[in-house]
């Protein structure tokens, strides 16, 4: 079986025969890499855009909150070529555990989002360590199993989750800096939760790219290309997997607590629908960066706030876009704008 | 007593219809190599399909012969159109192309059909109740179900154990290079897995409707089932999926009766158990 793999990239029919390998290279060649670090500065001007041209502030800062989930839920779809379908467990974790942290321990900001990254990032090792049992497939129905698990736990366990009906009542939470208490009330005040959400997304972005560049990350994609010659060159390639996991699923775990503070709500809906709606936004926007997934993420959302007003069915220009997407531009629209449209206008300039 | 054994029984049903379910994505993935995530979709739309014309018709017996055949031939369309170009490609690009299928095919039918479900008329022959001197009487239209999964599943087996055509789709599943470079036009085979995949995803469609009724969200739920089926029976294993199937229907029924707000848990706690103590499945072969 794994053997196969490696041909597998060329058994199409005779005729197409070179046609897969271009796509291999287009799809994950040296694109990203020349947008390592610049990716930060895409994302801060892709915030102030945001922060100046979404009426919405709840959508605005949703944008950035989603932006950062679909990136993170990247480094193992586009990274590791591990394609997680129950990536709305690790959100709604998050969301249950800030909330119940804000709800009945203390309204700290730093608190909330602390329990609900590290007991997440906790959470995920014992999830990843059966999810990774058997890649590939296997990952991706196990993932999906273990959300669909999660979101029966969250219906049944009423006394903690409130079933149903979800938390609702989370108090606003406070955010302690060195001299100064800043409350972080998305209604009354949405430009200071903005930019809160901002700057901690700034962060973590800057710290998956480190991951993604750091010798480790590096290991990750060698897994991607061929995981049984990175085990022969002496990599556990397992335990790069899940660390790889757990990192995504912190990351989403944090999301999920910024978007339980957003809300001051969680529930059923929408925290466990979404693990498709993340894994659109990492497929639309790009999965051969980090930047790609946060573009995938804002024009979903943009979509859904203008389709969805004059369209009921919305969803199912969302799911054709999707399909033309994998056929047609598996680069998505980031690798669009930075692959296939430089090399039109080289053709244009060379046949001119 | 009498409840214990008319639940094993009702758990044997839904067990069937999952086995019918994960008989279809085993064999997808045997010889096309990716997880078929639009499954659960597919068979949303042959129990609609059975909807429609079972009220024209005013019984499911048309739609049992001819949902089948629509639904194949839609799989072998699907499949030479937009599946086609993602064999050259990797695994989860296919895996992500029928996810996105799913989107549109039940958004699709939510366009046409509305979003709320249909009913499906029960089936006129089979509307009395039969005592099987054990339990209480059971509806006789849930033997009936009991008996076409049990005839669909022979002729599946029939099919790749005794035909010619079964043979050459057995020997793809286990080299499928090997096979093109005998002569075999392997494009051909490929297409026709795919449509018998669905085709079976379709009768399942069509003997769930008159039990619980259609509606566009009815492919999801069961289709994680059924990959927890395929994976706790063992990855392309033929009888891993039926015994798994009926396993974990008598196993979710069984629970229902005595701790009801488990039953959604069961099939997953049995997974992880799998997965921790036989990752290649019951009865899958050790790689």
């Amino acid at each position: 079986m794994t053997d196969l793999r490696a041909t597998s990239a060329s058994d199409g029919t005779p005729a197409r025969a070179g046609a897969p390998a271009a796509t291999v290279a287009r799809t994950r060649g040296a694109g990203p890499a020349r947008w390592t670090w610049g990716q930060l500065a895409l994302y801060v001007v892709l915030a102030v855009v945001v922060m100046f041209t979404v009426p919405n502030p709840s959508l605005a800062i949703g944008m950035l909150v989603y932006g950062l989930w679909a990136a993170g839920l990247n480094l193992l779809v586009g990274y590791g070529g591990l394609v997680s379908f129950g990536h709305a467990l690790p959100f709604a974790w998050g969301g249950y555990a800030a909330g119940l942290v804000l709800l009945h321990v203390s309204t700290s900001a730093w608190l909330a989002m602390g329990v609900a990254a590290v007991s997440m990032g906790l959470l995920s090792l014992a999830v990843g360590a059966v999810c990774l049992r058997r890649t590939e497939v296997y990952f991706s129905m196990l993932t999906l199993a273990f959300a669909q698990l999660g979101f029966f736990i969250a219906l049944q366990w009423n006394s903690l989750t409130g079933g149903d009906d979800g938390l609702s009542g989370i108090p606003v939470s406070s955010l302690w800096l060195p001299g100064v208490t800043i409350e972080l009330n998305a209604l009354r005040d949405p430009l200071t939760f903005f930019v809160f959400t901002a700057v901690v997304v700034f962060v973590v972005f800057a710290a998956l790219i480190l991951y993604t560049e750091s010798p480790m990350g590096r290991v990750l994609q060698a897994i991607r290309e061929n995981e049984e010659r990175a085990r022969g060159c002496g990599y556990s390639t397992r335990l790069v997997q899940l660390v790889t996991f757990v990192v995504a699923g912190t990351v989403a775990g944090l999301a999920g607590g910024l978007f339980a503070m957003l809300n001051n709500f969680v529930g059923l809906q929408p925290y466990w629908l979404l693990s498709g709606v993340v894994l659109i936004m990492v497929i639309l926007g790009g999965r051969a960066s980090l930047f790609g997934p946060f573009l995938g993420a804002v024009v979903y959302l943009l979509l859904e706030s203008t389709l969805s007003r004059s369209f009921a069915s919305w969803q199912l220009i969302v799911g054709a876009v999707f399909v033309v997407c994998v056929l047609a531009f598996p680069q998505g629209l980031w690798g669009l704008v930075t692959q296939t449209l430089p090399g039109l206008v080289r053709r244009g300039r060379g046949t001119a | 007593m009498d409840q214990l054994v008319s639940q094993l029984l009702l758990g044997l049903v839904s067990g069937a219809l999952l086995v019918l379910l994960a008989l279809g994505l085993n064999l997808i993935f045997g010889l096309l190599e990716f997880i078929n995530f639009s499954h659960g979709a597919l068979y949303m739309v042959g129990a609609y399909l059975t909807s429609y014309l079972a009220t024209a018709t005013g019984s499911i017996w048309l739609a049992l012969l001819v949902v089948p055949v629509v639904m194949a031939a839609l799989g072998a369309a699907l499949e030479r159109t937009i599946i086609r170009p993602m064999y050259g490609r990797d695994q989860v690009d296919a895996l992500l192309l029928t996810f996105g299928l799913t989107y549109v095919l039940i958004e699709g039918v939510r366009v046409i059909a509305g979003s709320g479900g249909r009913r499906v008329p029960s089936p006129g022959l089979l509307d009395f109740q039969v005592d099987l001197g054990i339990g209480r009487p059971l509806p006789a239209y849930l033997l009936f179900v009991v008996v076409v999964v049990g005839l669909v599943v022979g002729g599946l087996w029939l099919f790749l154990q005794r035909t010619n055509v079964g043979l050459v789709v057995r020997a793809g599943i286990r080299d499928h290079v090997m096979i093109r470079a005998l002569g075999v036009r392997f494009d051909r085979y490929r297409t026709l897995v795919f449509a018998i995949g669905v085709a079976v995803a379709g009768i399942a469609g069509v003997l769930t409707g008159p039990i619980t009724g259609v509606y566009p969200e009815m492919g999801a739920d069961i289709l994680i089932l059924a990959f927890v089926v395929v994976v706790v029976g063992g990855m392309g294993s033929f009888w891993g999926a039926v015994l798994a199937g009926l396993l974990i229907g008598v196993l979710v029924s069984l629970t229902t009766l005595y701790a009801s707000i488990y039953a959604g848990i069961v099939p997953f706690v049995l997974m992880i158990l799998v997965m921790t103590f036989r990752p290649h499945g019951l009865l899958g072969a050790a790689t």
